[in-house]
């Protein structure tokens, strides 16, 4: 198993290289440049000499082939070059953000799971009844509500019942847990909501596949009872296709917190993103990629490795 | 000349001593003193270095921990008052200026202020070091050298008289930094504080929250809170309401203002003002039909700013009615009978509209096709664009918009892709060096989009630019604002609203011109 | 109604009634049956699919989805009525005192539980064993269905089991408590002949060790008469015939039975007659036949078979009882009444000069690659067909017989050119078969699979499906003369032309697999490769298909390369037989021939494996029974491909792979014992 995994995260190397390389191409296609948003945005009076020699100084005016080498001789060190915009280590400004992104997107997790595993496997078994119509309502309701609109009706109950809203600046878990917890419920609510409802609804029609399947019979003729039945023999069988909707939504989670993070004015990596974009800070938006594509493969073989705990055809492959 | 300049010296001399006996006095008071003040700025900013940028976001997080050698009677604008000077005065043939510096300053390290501090960092803008970026060679070019006759005296030898220095002394982005910091480091302040402001800096979490302590030793005393924080924010409404933040410097659109209204009632306080940016349309010369004088006419002529500015005005934060190039209603700008005679800025929407047809069909361009460039973001640049595009199309032109988000826009602006391009023309003084240079030759200016050349523009800027005396100055002004207008290149669409919304506890705050403008926190305080 | 002693009752089911509400009506899926079981009795139901049989099983086990309506006058078990028990009284009924063994052994085990842990489940939930009590009882049941080595296999997972070992350890799942009775649900339609032997026996030597009843449902009516004590005959929802197995068989009283018995084909009596056919489908239970339900397929129906027949003795036995008006005449008559039975013909000449298709040394290796651990791949070469020759005269079937991995349909996808051979020489009408070539024969070399539905285009109806290789190829140029053709095959094949504008979801299995004959008859060929093609149909309408080659092999001269598992229907419809072995030919003649004088031990094992449907010729005969399983192709035992599973193995047929001697009239083996086995 260890060696399985070893293994596992050694491929995931050529993966993230060919990320890198595609991702500097095909980010120097994009029009724009920093150094006028910089400089000219805002207005002025800044001469063409200003903006040339700004620039030279960040080196955007050597050949892009020379940049590349840079770039390319820097990962294999961690260093993702520096923002074009602050002039600190991109390493660093995503280091500072991607914590409450990462808390945010377990936070959202482990709500979804709360919330997905009893809805999904009542509805499950009781299929066809009241309960099932209302939670398979609910749980469409989810994939259909995009989860910034939820997060803006989120925002608009805080100020109509609370009339106040959490206070802006992150709070450290650590340091005040449950201002922390307040901050960041709400939007992991309007994420976990669309979550909760795709893994409530897998849950269900993979619980639904499993009890349909001959080794349950074989369980309910050996006389066990029901709940055995469904918690052990199904809910396990069942759980296979469930984890792998949780992973990859997680995954995308990271990489999909965009627009709540906006919404919700936290300070993550989703809201770094749109920044670095609006601003074309092309070096920070290549170690955000590069990262995001990182966190993507890790939970791709978190999720393998999971796979193979829960499924012992895997854990035996010959 | 000579007494032109001799009656500047005395204007000067005269603010100067106000400014002086107004320093000892009221500013000093704080009604309430203490508390911490919460605002939200829309922009992270790329630097905590003054001298590099244009940015707002720089100086509504960073004004606060810096001083200047002048600054302005917010109240009375555009007074000068001193900052870190005392006192100063300007040589009769305007080639010099003499500053005595406040005694017993100190930076928030402790180390004193003295003259070296002054000369280092107008060196640093005027010249800057290697690896150091400066966005202000061009305004200080004038200046050809910085004498310090001792600790608390300056003198600044100019090669030519420049009317704008005055008020260049005043301009919010000349922090004085330590020259002890500059000389061990002339990037220091790109990357830390150090300053003579009334806050010092105390934390910044990148992205998310600037927080700054009151600085006990500030020489004016009036820094009336304990502190302030700044959050980076998305939109203004929900944390307004939600009482996260107390204000916001830049400015909401008039729908926000409405929502804010309905939903704090008395609890919300605004303060308005037009603010010193321009909206422009700046027309390609490049561009065949733009060629042709008729043409660039034409496109002023459709453009009932009489009938629509009031309207566009409600929904967003724009002036409601028409301007030239220098803000209206300022000592410099075209009365307004004199901008309403212009080709294009006459009342009668009509009438302007047939001599525009006319002007086309007389040029062989009629239904005229043209794309015009627009910024992705909806206030007030889509507000803009709907308007403008349903005006043109009154004239049978058929406009073509591309909208783009903004480093698409600003290279496309940058490279003349573009017919026709939405353009802004930002300043932070009413003076007509800031406001006209963007106007002038291709070659001479970073923000000439319409890439023309026309040098009697140029030598009627270089001559407002050295005249001292007022009245001779505002008629070379004059000059340069009517031939610019009338030759159409670039055609203002009006001036900014500026609404700054405030929690009804955030008290002493006075709106300037400029969002850029006051912004050091200085006499606000927190009613409880 | 029975002579089974009221003490000796295990079970007495009194009309029984299984509803499904659907949306689009109710099936009664079984309707008013009664029957005993015996104390330690063998009970076989019989029937074909859909006829109920297995929603008996399940009904009495309460184990039907909750659409279906169960109820029953009363459902005594041990003298208890269960049909009026709650729910958890049942629970613990099940897997203690009635358990039950399923058909699927590769489904109905849990794949993420170990094998341990779902012995002891019935152990810790009925018995409430301790876990260390509950694990000794797990490995005695394993010794007990023979799984060697039973402690290192508690901790194993159900994929790293075969499925024969998989059904033992359902078997020894069911036994776990000492149950009662146990209910068998086609325990060995999944397994290889060989398997089943095995499984049968143990499951026969164990009820009878321990006194357990077993209700086996079954469509194999060999396996009935070998095990059987009592037959339940259930036809549309429906018991027609029950009573005493031999009595059954020796006498069957109603015409189903007779006719069921008499479509399959039997390995101990010689080629030559045509099938009993029972002449078209089972009815929907949806809307049933007014009266007997048997009425539209039965040959002596008349008038008062409109209405509901009931169960009545037979010959003067209490224990032989039969629903039908016409019993005395069907007893009487016997086979006769399938007109078809009597109509026997001649074999074809067959003309032994130019062989149709020669296959010469034919070689089919697959190279396989697999993880061996975390970071090793180890590969390997299957030798799939190793060595094979035969040849197929025109008008000639020559049948293809073995277990399954055996290599008998790698033999028929290498003559296609589905897959590349790797090695031999092959010849079709004189031309060398190569890729190249192949193209031109495929006209003259057509193919019938086993699974018809898969193998039409679902949205294709079936006039187009047949238009298409007419057109495709050139055959029929005409529109008008396209549709007398395609009209024709219809008719040929059994079908009607109106059916032309059928989609093959709206036909049967039976038809849809005349669909697949019609197709490859319409290109005329001269070869018909048929793999397994009724191995999916049920006996009645195997029989139609069976017949149907037959007669188009008479009537239009065409060879078939008849590739199956049924022992049997190999037998019945071939002139010749080749019996393969991992990849190998182990024995190669003519049908009767070899059939009557099997010379190699695999053949002979495989036919005593092969249950002969007539309870006293089946139970009196000595059989050979195979230990073990099919090796894994990949590590072939050393010398003979079979030494590991002989009865007669000795070391020196361990060193080499013996050749095919001749051994009489056409006759060959590979083995190196003939001479010794001959005599014993």
């Amino acid at each position: 198993m260890l060696s399985y995994a070893i293994r596992r995260i050694l491929l995931t190397i050529p993966t993230l290289i060919a990320v890198a390389v595609l991702v500097f191409f095909v980010l120097r296609v994009v029009p724009g440049d920093i150094v006028e948003i910089k400089l000219t945005a805002e207005g002025g009076m800044v001469s063409e000499e200003e903006i040339m020699s700004e620039k030279e100084r960040l080196g955007l005016n050597d050949p892009i082939m020379v940049q590349f080498y840079k770039y390319m001789i820097g990962l294999p060190q961690g260093d993702l070059g520096i923002s074009l915009w602050t002039e600190n280590n991109v390493s660093s400004e995503i280091a500072a953000r991607i914590g409450l992104s990462f808390e945010l997107a377990v936070l959202s997790t482990v709500l979804a799971v709360l919330i997905a595993f009893p809805l999904g496997t009542l509805s499950a078994l009781f299929r066809g009844s009241i309960l099932d119509y209302v939670i398979r309502l609910l749980t469409i309701g989810g994939i259909a509500v995009p989860s910034f609109w939820l997060g803006m009706l989120i925002i608009m109950m805080l100020l109509a019942t609370v009339g106040k809203l959490p206070p802006l600046g992150t709070v450290g878990l650590l340091e005040d847990p449950l201002t922390n917890l307040y901050q960041l419920i709400w939007p992991a609510l309007s994420v976990g909501y669309r979550y909760s409802s795709v893994t409530a609804r897998m849950l269900r029609s993979s619980i639904l596949e499993v009890l349909s399947e001959d080794y349950i019979r074989t369980a309910r003729a050996k006389g066990v009872f029901e709940r055995i039945v469904i918690v052990k023999h199904g809910m396990r069988n069942a759980l296979l296709p469930t984890v792998t909707v949780i992973g990859l939504e997680f995954a995308f989670l990271l990489g999909g917190l965009v627009v709540t993070e906006s919404v919700f004015n936290l300070n993550g990596i989703g809201k770094l993103f749109v920044d670095s974009v609006v601003r074309n800070d092309l070096n920070l938006l290549q170690g955000l990629v590069l990262t995001v594509a990182t966190g993507f493969v890790l939970i791709n073989l978190i999720v393998d490795l999971l796979y193979a705990a829960l499924d012992p055809r895997i854990r035996y492959q010959k | 000349m000579r007494l032109s300049i001799r009656s500047a010296l005395i204007t000067v001399a005269a603010v100067c001593a106000v400014s002086t006996s107004a320093f000892a006095g009221s500013h000093a008071s704080c009604p309430v003193q203490g508390g911490t003040l919460k605002y939200g700025v829309k922009a992270e900013p790329p630097s905590y270095d003054m001298h590099a940028t244009n940015s707002y976001a720089v100086m509504h997080f960073v004004t606060q921990h810096y001083s200047t050698l002048l600054t302005f009677d917010w109240k009375n604008f555009p007074k000068l008052e001193g900052d870190l000077a005392e006192s100063w005065s300007m040589a009769d043939d305007g080639l010099s200026y003499t500053f005595n510096l406040h005694k017993g300053v100190k930076f928030h390290d402790g180390t004193p202020f003295t003259s070296a501090d002054v000369k280092a960092s107008y060196d640093r803008m005027r010249n800057p070091p290697e690896g150091v970026t400066s966005v202000r060679k061009a305004l200080f070019a004038s200046i050809s050298e910085i004498e310090t006759p001792d600790d608390h005296t300056v003198i600044f030898k100019l090669s030519s008289a420049d009317a704008f220095m005055m008020d260049g002394f005043a301009s919010p982005f000349n922090a004085i930094y330590s020259a002890k910091d500059l000389a061990a480091d002339p990037a220091f302040p790109v990357k830390n504080v150090n300053g003579t402001g009334p806050y010092m800096l105390d934390e910044h979490v990148k992205g998310e929250a600037y927080k700054a302590v009151r600085y006990d030793d500030f020489h004016h005393g009036d820094n009336c809170l304990d502190g302030t924080v700044g959050y980076r924010i998305k939109g203004i409404v929900e944390p307004m309401v939600g009482g996260q933040i107390m204000a916001e410097w830049r400015g909401v659109a008039p729908p926000e203002r409405k929502s804010l209204t309905e939903q704090m009632g008395d609890d919300i306080t605004f303060q308005e003002k037009q603010l010193m940016t321009a909206w422009v349309v700046s027309l390609n010369s490049e561009f065949e039909a733009f060629k042709d004088k008729r043409d660039r006419q034409a496109m002023n002529l459709c453009i009932d700013r009489h009938g629509g500015l009031p309207k566009l005005a409600k929904i967003t934060f724009v002036a409601p009615r028409p301007s030239g190039f220098l803000l209206y209603d300022t000592k410099f700008a075209l009365p307004d009978e004199e901008l309403f005679d212009l080709v294009g800025y006459g009342p009668d929407a009509e009438a302007n509209r047939a001599e525009g047809m006319r002007l086309l069909k007389e040029a062989g361009f009629e239904g005229l096709e043209f794309t015009y460039s627009n910024r992705a973001v909806s206030h007030p640049y889509d507000h803009i664009a709907i308007w403008l595009m349903s005006e043109w199309k009154k004239c049978g032109m058929n406009p073509n918009m591309i909208t783009n988000p903004t480093s698409k826009f600003v290279q496309i602006r940058k490279e003349g892709g573009f017919d026709a391009t939405i353009d802004w023309a930002p300043s932070f003084l009413p003076d007509p060096t800031l406001m006209h240079f963007k106007y002038l030759s291709d070659d001479k200016t970073g923000s000439n989009y319409s890439n023309y050349i026309d040098r009697e523009l140029d030598e009627l800027f270089d001559a407002q630019k050295g005249e001292t005396d007022f009245e001779k100055r505002k008629a070379l002004v004059h000059a340069f604002e009517k031939k610019a207008l009338e030759d159409a290149y670039v055609l203002p669409v009006t001036y900014t609203d500026r609404v700054v919304p405030m929690h009804k506890s955030v008290k002493g705050f006075t709106i300037a011109f400029s969002h850029i403008l006051n912004n050091t926190y200085r006499g606000v305080y927190l009613e409880n | 109604m029975s002579n089974i002693d009221d003490k000796n009752v295990l079970l007495d089911v009194k009309n029984l009634n299984v509803e499904f509400k659907l949306k689009n009506g109710t099936v009664r899926a079984v309707d008013n049956i009664s029957f005993q079981v015996g104390k330690g009795e063998f009970l076989a139901i019989v029937g074909e699919s859909g006829c109920g049989k297995s929603v008996t099983a399940l009904s009495l086990m309460r184990l039907l989805p909750r659409i279906a309506d169960i109820s029953a006058d009363h459902i005594k078990f041990d003298g208890v009525d269960i049909s009026k028990v709650t729910e958890s009284e049942m629970r613990k009924l099940r897997g203690r005192r009635i358990s039950m063994i399923f058909q699927e052994p590769m489904t109905s085990l849990n794949p993420v539980l170990t094998i341990g842990d779902q012995l002891t489940e019935p152990l810790l939930t009925h018995l409430e064993m301790s876990e260390k009590e509950a694990n000794a009882r797990t490995i005695e049941l394993l010794g007990m269905v023979g799984i060697p080595e039973p402690e290192k296999r508690l901790t194993q997972y159900p994929h790293q089991f075969s499925g024969g070992m998989r059904q033992r350890v359902m078997i020894a799942i069911g036994l776990a408590c000492e149950p009662d009775l146990i209910i068998a649900d086609e325990p060995t339609t999944a397994l290889d002949v060989t398997i089943q032997a095995q499984i049968l026996e143990l499951l026969k030597d164990i009820s009878s060790r321990l006194g357990v009843a077993v209700i086996m449902i079954t469509h194999n009516l060999g396996v009935v008469a070998a095990y059987a004590d009592r037959v339940n005959v259930m036809y549309a929802a429906r018991i027609v015939e029950q009573g005493d197995a031999n009595q059954i068989f020796e006498k069957p009283s109603h015409p189903y039975t007779i006719g069921l018995l008499r479509s399959v084909p039997r390995m101990d009596k010689p080629r030559g007659g045509r099938l009993a056919t029972i002449d078209g489908l089972p009815p929907n239970l949806m809307s049933p036949p007014v009266g007997c339900r048997f009425k539209p397929r039965c040959p002596l129906a008349g008038d008062a078979c409109d209405n509901v027949p009931v169960l009545e003795t037979q010959h003067g036995k209490e224990d032989h009882l039969a629903a039908c008006f016409f019993t005395d005449k069907a007893s009487k008559d016997g086979s006769t009444i399938y007109l078809a039975e009597t109509s026997t013909h001649s074999s074809a000449e067959i003309n032994k000069e130019n062989p149709l298709l020669v296959v010469d040394g034919l070689e089919q290796y697959f190279s396989v690659s697999f993880r061996s651990g975390w970071l090793s791949n180890t590969s390997g070469t299957v030798k799939a067909v190793d060595g094979v020759s035969f040849e197929v005269y025109p008008g000639q079937t020559v049948g293809l017989v073995g277990e399954s991995g055996c290599g008998k349909t790698s033999v028929g996808r290498a003559i296609l050119h589905l897959n590349k051979a790797t090695g031999g020489k092959m010849q079709f009408n004189d031309v060398d078969l190569n890729s190249n070539s192949v193209a031109l024969v495929r006209q003259d070399m057509q193919v019938i699979f086993q699974d018809p539905f898969s193998s039409l285009n679902p949205r294709m109806t079936i006039g187009e499906i047949l238009e298409e290789p007419l057109k495709v190829h050139n055959i029929v140029l005409d529109p008008q003369e396209r549709e007398e053709k395609i009209s024709d095959l219809l008719l040929k094949v059994g079908l009607y032309p109106y059916m032309r504008e059928r989609y093959p979801h709206e036909l049967s299995g039976g038809q849809r697999q005349r669909v697949g004959i019609a197709r490859a008859l319409s290109m005329e060929p001269k070869l018909i490769i048929c793999d397994e093609p009724v191995s999916a149909l049920d006996v009645s309408v195997q029989a139609q298909i069976i017949n149907l080659l037959e007669d188009l092999q008479r009537e239009l001269g065409i060879a078939y390369l008849f590739i199956a598992h049924d022992l049997a229907v190999v037998k019945h419809i071939s002139h010749k037989v080749i019996v393969m072995y991992l990849g190998k030919i182990m024995e190669f003649g003519e049908g009767d021939d070899l059939y009557s004088n099997p010379r190699h031990p695999y053949t002979r094992a495989l036919m005593d494996a092969a249950p002969i449907p007539d309870p006293q010729i089946e139970r009196n005969r000595v059989k050979i029974v195979l230990k073990g399983e099919l090796p894994s192709p990949l590590n072939p035992p050393k010398g003979c491909v079979f030494s590991s599973r002989c009865n007669f193995v000795t070391d020196a047929c361990r060193a080499e792979m013996p050749q095919l001697q001749e051994c009489g009239n056409e006759h060959q083996a590979a083995c190196i014992k003939l001479d010794e086995l001959e005599n014993a």
